[in-house]
């Protein structure tokens, strides 16, 4: 197992204070960073292989480079704590147990792209995530760490999963409804009230204070030869010790399922495992010796993600569990284009005939038809997400969904 | 500039064109239902979707970027394939029903796309919201593009429609899912034009359009190019569309504009001449009714006075005026800025030079900071107030001083609510605050204007603590707004003025303490800055300009010996060379035999004028009136003469608008009936009239039509030196001055001198708060003003069905205060009496009225009208009456 280092402070009770913080060495990266050129900081997290931890994979470093040096207006760093990809609760454990590194991590990025002030957009549900975070930004201001040429605003989601995707958290943040915006331009260019912004992942940023403490070269030496460091696994349903786990992206699913989260439980026999949120191709009970990281799950046709794990024993009924999922995404898709709007609508009308006992079997087809010829056609990935369970739920198991057709 | 390559041809694109662009300059027949041609890629419909080579999936052409080298198919069958899928998902929100018409674009798209029919059913049923007078919302024929919102939100900047939830179950709608009617939607329609599948759409029977003619609004001075659509039958629809390329509009129209044009069908429109026997009308033909008007003004020559027409084309104007000096010999000739802007000209004119608005709508979203002085844009400059909203929404200061709470006070970052009548005290405060902290601009004062330590001292009594008395305006309110307007925190600052600063007996002085300050902060001569005074009639500026005013000559020349003598030799005869009669004295000139006969062209003035009665009983007295109108109207039912004119619509000519842009107005539609253009009549009359007096006018009216006229005005007039009927149709309006024929046009004046040399200072008294204040026997102050569904008195809009659904009765807006007293509630029938009428209505308790004061628009709803109240005492200085302030008493009917 690798080394902990995202969550190496939650053991401590007091590990949400700034005394808490600082006992463990908290704030010295900052310390340290603030010697620092802003290009050598951009640098050295470059170097470091740290990748975005909230589904995209985008390399952190490039991203913060992307931002014109030569803007003489205000350039946003935005924190995404809108976490809403089902089957994900790993920035929630981070925001409750260890806000200060957050705080430290956006202080040392802000100084990298020369910015003077920070949003943390957390998903409203997270009611307890955002009074410690809050208590932790009001300690931060009183000990003078923050207010001297860097101000965090909080501010909260009203439970809209799309504010998630980044732009739609920008047009959320700007007071609009919470709809993507065309690409380009990128956020880098002009994101929030039309400034440069650069859009990181809590996780990420959290990872940002131990590169600059202990150094790039360290932390590249925890991961994958494309991915820097550790990550954290959000492992849940039927397991025996469902919960958060860090390690390399190195790990196996095998490995997260079994030496981490203590086995499959209910039935104990292992029937799919969903890798990286609910928007990752469901994998099958053989599928599982796979690497988590970016490549190994690819080769399997699904994704990373959000490193969500979700485990189903024997026992789940998988035209069930596409039923919550298709629910989930009728229901969140933002309405703004129209072959994620319609489709969404149209394929949980009709799975839901199935589970109903109503469906017939070229019911299948149609929405396997649907749900390809819509991919890519949308302003955001949204519905390139939905169509990833789509069709590979119905597709693996298509014997359980026919099962329940008309002839 | 980007090559690319678009279906094997190759297009040539400008830097940040998309591919849609390049697809619609090829003019490939590509579906974008969301694309509003002249508005930013929305991307919600996904039906123009490309394949590109090198580019994985299938990218939308609206917003994808052109870059050099790019192979892009639109016949891929790829793109193909995924965009008939996408048509599909479309027409399967839809509910096909006979009135929808086959869904505009969409069905042409579908077609194409061998996709007449969905393959599935809706998800959702809706109804129709008809709750709005002039169009529909029908959901089930809504593809939720987002074009109206975008149309309702980002460009008029109003809110009142937006897609209301999300996913599938999204729907287009209002604040709380409430009908249209019920919220703040202004009709004005840009939702309904721009929506690509008839959703929103004119409530009358589908007809086939057979052209469209691009021409200038006829209500306001705004000055809005609307393109006049004419169906198969020949008649205007009920809709116009709006002008994109126009730059004083940019494509955007306010309910009038687009839905009211309607006027010029109407049923008792005049289309025969007619003439008066034994108090009746009779109809004639042309020549009888031109010889009998021409009798009687030749008889009365000497004693006669003529009414030019604000609505009328500046051709029609300048010929009215011409007749004026050269066959009645007489400068007795006015028109409506008197009843409106005289202070602000005359007082512009002492101070400046010229009497024109400094700057372009373009402007005001350039300031940094807008103080908008008695004027409802929103009502009465609707396109105008949509700039002022867009300047907020980019982070501009908005001042309101206004004693009623307009809606821009829902905009204002500070809403100065001074007592009636004070506005001297206030802005003299103003003043004194710019200077005491040092905010004025030193350099302007020391290098472009004279008198200003005179005025300076003039100031002296105008602390913030004798403001604050006299106004009732707390002084940090003041001192804040003086801070804003004379350091903006950016650009510069335009100060904006309507009939709440002229239409009193001290108008001229509201005009110069304004004027003083702009002056003493330098907010003038560059981007971003100017004075406004807003123009209420669409060519208010352009009858001005054309001479039709009693103190100066066309172009604003004075009575001196050499301007007498250019004009002598252009016309034959030289005018009279001293001032004439104001409009006011000429009705007073009635009751004295001073003035025997009128000629009122395009005026109602049986509605406008102040005292009702009183200008009644002065008109009774004329000897002879000829009427020249649309409509037998108020005055018309006094003339002896009635010369049916045409209508805005079927006239050619040119308006010129607030920010001096001259613009074409052009025929649509042949006149009804015998109706004639006004400059034919005018001509017409002017030949008879000649001849009956012996005075040889040799061809001085014979023309070939507006064009030679418009080219003999600018032959006499500098600043439209430029300008001709061929150039303005070859480059659209253009602002004066523009001297020669390859001068842009003007911006913004004063940028290097003013037109007097030096601009001066001219200090202003804060005298009496109004001629009539409340007493015991009348202690309520009557304000008049207009309202955004009617149009003035509303001789044109009450002829409109939609508007006056929209604004169906006369209401009297009351304190909640007063309302209690006297025991009335919202939709009680009222009585309001002064000294010199009374009318009745219906009480709106509204806290946008101050406590002890009322609101009654003008207009003339069921014999009602507020001139019958209102005060003729006048600013002695410019003649105004004083509109805005007289003395009531109020009673409640059963």
């Amino acid at each position: 197992m690798a080394e902990i280092v995202l969550m190496r402070n939650f053991g401590r009770q007091d590990s949400h204070t700034l005394a808490g913080y600082r006992a463990t060495g908290g704030y010295t990266a900052w310390e340290k960073a603030k010697g620092m050129e802003p290009a050598a900081i951009t640098e050295e997290v470059k170097k470091s292989n740290l990748r975005g931890l909230g589904g995209a994979g985008f390399p952190t470093g490039m991203k913060w480079s992307f931002v014109p040096k030569t803007h003489t207006g205000p350039v946003y760093l935005v924190i995404n704590a809108d976490e809403g990809e089902p089957g994900t609760f790993k920035d929630r454990y981070l925001l409750e147990r260890d806000p200060h590194a957050l705080i430290e991590g956006m202080l040392i990025t802000a100084r990298a792209i020369r910015s003077a002030k920070g949003f943390v957009y957390i998903r409203g549900e997270y009611v307890q995530p955002w009074r410690i975070f809050s208590g932790a930004v009001k300690d931060a201001y009183d000990a003078g760490l923050l207010g001297n040429g860097f101000d965090i605003v909080v501010h909260r989601g009203a439970g809209a999963y799309i504010c998630g995707e980044e732009t739609g958290l920008l047009s959320s943040l700007e007071g609009k409804k919470g709809w993507p915006k065309i690409k380009p331009p990128f956020p880098a260019i002009k994101g929030a009230f039309g400034e440069p912004t650069v859009v990181n992942n809590v996780e990420t940023i959290a990872c940002v204070p131990p590169i600059i403490n202990r150094g790039a070269e360290w932390f590249a030496g925890l991961g994958t030869k494309t991915q820097g460091g550790t990550r954290m696994y959000s492992v849940s349903g039927r397991v025996t010790k469902p919960g958060v786990y860090e390690d390399s992206c190195a790990v196996t699913l095998r490995q997260l399922i079994h030496d981490h989260a203590g086995g499959v439980s209910h039935t104990g026999k292992l029937k799919a495992v969903v890798p990286g949120g609910g928007s990752a191709a469901i994998l099958t009970a053989d599928e599982i010796d796979v690497a988590m990281d970016v490549d190994g799950l690819k080769a399997k046709g699904s994704m990373i993600g959000s490193a969500g794990v979700v485990v189903m024993d024997e026992s789940v009924s998988i035209p069930e569990a596409l039923l919550v999922l298709a629910r989930f995404y009728a229901h969140e898709s933002c309405g703004q284009c129209t072959p994620c709007r319609e489709s969404t609508g149209w394929i949980y009308k009709m799975v839901h005939r199935i589970v109903d006992g109503h469906g017939r079997k070229d019911d299948l087809d149609t929405i396997l038809d649907v749900a390809k010829r819509g991919g890519g056609t949308t302003i955001c990935a949204f519905y390139d997400g939905a169509i990833g369970p789509y069709i590979s739920y119905i597709e693996k198991f298509r014997g359980e969904f026919e099962a329940l057709c008309r002839s | 500039m980007v090559k690319l390559t678009i279906d094997g041809r190759a297009v040539e694109l400008t830097a940040g064109a998309t591919v849609l662009d390049g697809v619609n300059r090829l003019g490939l027949p590509l579906p974008q239902l969301c694309k509003d041609p002249d508005r930013a890629p929305l991307g919600a419909c996904r039906t123009c979707l490309v394949h590109v080579e090198g580019m994985r999936g299938t990218p939308a052409a609206c917003h994808l970027p052109a870059r050099d080298g790019m192979v892009v198919s639109t016949e891929h069958p790829e793109a193909v394939r995924v965009r008939s899928t996408v048509l599909d998902l479309t027409l399967a929100m839809l509910t096909p029903h006979a009135e929808r018409d086959g869904f505009g674009q969409l069905g042409i798209a579908a077609a194409r796309h061998g996709r007449p029919e969905p393959s599935v059913a809706p998800l959702h049923r809706f109804h129709v919201d008809d709750s709005k007078s002039f169009f529909l919302l029908d959901r089930e024929a809504c593809i939720l593009c987002g074009r109206c919102a975008v149309a309702c939100g980002d460009v008029q900047q109003i809110g009142a429609i937006s897609l209301l939830g999300r996913s599938h179950a999204t729907k287009v709608g209002v604040f709380g899912d409430g009908a249209m009617a019920d919220s703040v939607c202004t009709s004005c329609g840009q939702c309904v034009a721009t929506c690509p599948t008839g959703a929103l759409r004119p409530k009358e029977p589908a007809a086939t359009i057979s052209r469209t003619v691009p021409t200038t609004c006829p209500y306001c001075g705004v000055g809005c190019g609307i393109e006049a659509r004419v169906t198969e039958g020949g008649r205007l629809a009920l809709m116009a569309d709006d002008a994109p390329s126009n730059k004083s509009s940019l494509g955007m129209l306010c309910v009038k504009g687009r839905f009211a044009t309607g006027f010029v069908h109407a049923r008792d429109r005049v289309t025969t001449p007619l003439v008066k026997r034994e108090a009746r009308w009779v109809e004639v033909g042309w020549d009888e009714a031109l010889d009998t008007a021409a009798d009687g003004l030749a008889r009365h020559r000497g004693a006669f006075g003529a009414l030019a027409s604000a609505k009328a084309t500046n051709e029609d104007g300048y010929l009215v005026q011409k007749f004026a000096r050269v066959v009645m010999s007489t400068n007795d000739i006015d028109h409506c800025t008197r009843l409106c802007h005289s202070p602000s000209v005359e007082a512009m004119l002492a101070s400046m030079g010229s009497g024109a608005t400094s700057n372009s709508y373009v402007d005001y979203e350039e300031a940094g900071c807008l103080m908008v002085v008695g004027a409802d844009a929103s009502s009465n400059h609707p396109v105008i107030a949509v700039r002022f909203r867009r300047a907020v929404s980019g982070g501009a200061r908005l001042i309101v001083v206004n004693p009623k709470r307009v809606e821009l006070c829902d905009q204002a970052d500070l809403w100065i609510r001074q007592r009636p009548g004070t506005d001297v005290a206030l802005f003299n405060a103003m003043a004194r605050v710019i200077l005491d902290e040092g905010l004025h601009d030193d350099a302007f004062v020391r290098a472009r204007t004279d008198g200003f330590h005179a005025w300076r001292g003039s100031l002296e009594p105008y602390t913030l603590a004798y403001a604050e008395r006299v106004t009732g305006v707390p002084a940090r309110d003041i001192a804040q707004a003086a801070r804003w307007y004379a350091q903006p925190p950016f650009s510069g600052s335009c100060l904006i003025w309507g009939m709440g600063v002229t239409q009193h007996v001290n108008g001229i002085h509201n005009a110069h303490s304004l004027l003083n300050l702009s002056l003493v902060a330098g907010q003038l001569g560059r981007p971003g800055s100017g004075i406004s005074p807003l123009r209420g009639q669409n060519n208010v500026q352009g009858c001005g300009d054309a001479g039709c005013i009693p103190t100066n000559l066309p172009g604003y020349a004075h009575y001196v010996p050499e301007t007498l003598a250019r004009f002598e030799q252009a016309w034959g005869v030289r005018p009279p060379g001293q001032g004439g009669r104001v409009v006011t004295e000429m009705v007073e000139g009635c009751l004295t035999g001073a003035t025997r006969a009128m000629y009122v062209v395009g005026e109602n003035p049986l509605l406008s004028e102040p005292d009702l009665h009183h200008a009644e009983k002065a008109f009774g007295q004329l000897e002879f009136l000829v009427v020249q109108d649309l409509f037998l109207h108020e005055t018309a039912d006094h003339a002896h003469v009635f010369l049916p004119a045409a209508a805005f619509a079927e006239k050619e000519g040119t308006f010129t608008n607030s920010e001096r842009r001259v613009q074409r107005v052009r025929t649509v539609l042949d006149p009804p009936g015998q109706a004639r253009p006004d400059w034919w009549i005018t001509a017409e009359l002017a030949k008879r009239v000649a001849r009956r007096i012996g005075l040889n006018v040799g061809g001085q009216f014979d023309y070939e039509g507006p064009a030679a006229i418009f080219d003999e005005m600018a032959r006499l007039t500098p600043f439209l030196a430029g300008l001709s009927h061929a150039r303005l149709d070859r480059e659209g309006g253009i602002q004066w001055p523009c001297p020669t024929p390859d001068h842009p046009g003007t911006r913004y004046l004063y940028g290097e001198t003013f037109p007097r040399g030096r601009a001066r200072f001219i200090p202003a008294r804060q005298i009496e708060e109004a001629a009539e204040l409340p007493d015991a026997d009348y202690p309520f102050v009557l304000n008049t003003g207009r309202l955004l569904y009617h149009w003035h008195g509303g001789t044109l809009t009450r002829r409109v069905q939609g508007l006056l659904e929209l604004a169906p009765r006369l209401e009297i807006a009351i304190h909640p205060s007063d309302a209690r007293q006297l025991g009335v509630d919202t939709g009680a029938r009222l009585r309001v009496t002064s000294r010199r009428g009374d009318l009745t209505g219906y009480a709106r308790v509204t806290e946008a009225v101050r406590a002890g004061a009322i609101f009654v628009p003008f207009v003339k709803l069921a014999d009602s009208a507020a001139n019958f109240l209102t005060n003729s005492a006048a600013d002695p200085a410019s003649k105004i009456p004083e509109y805005k302030v007289c003395a009531v008493r109020l009673e409640k009917l059963s």
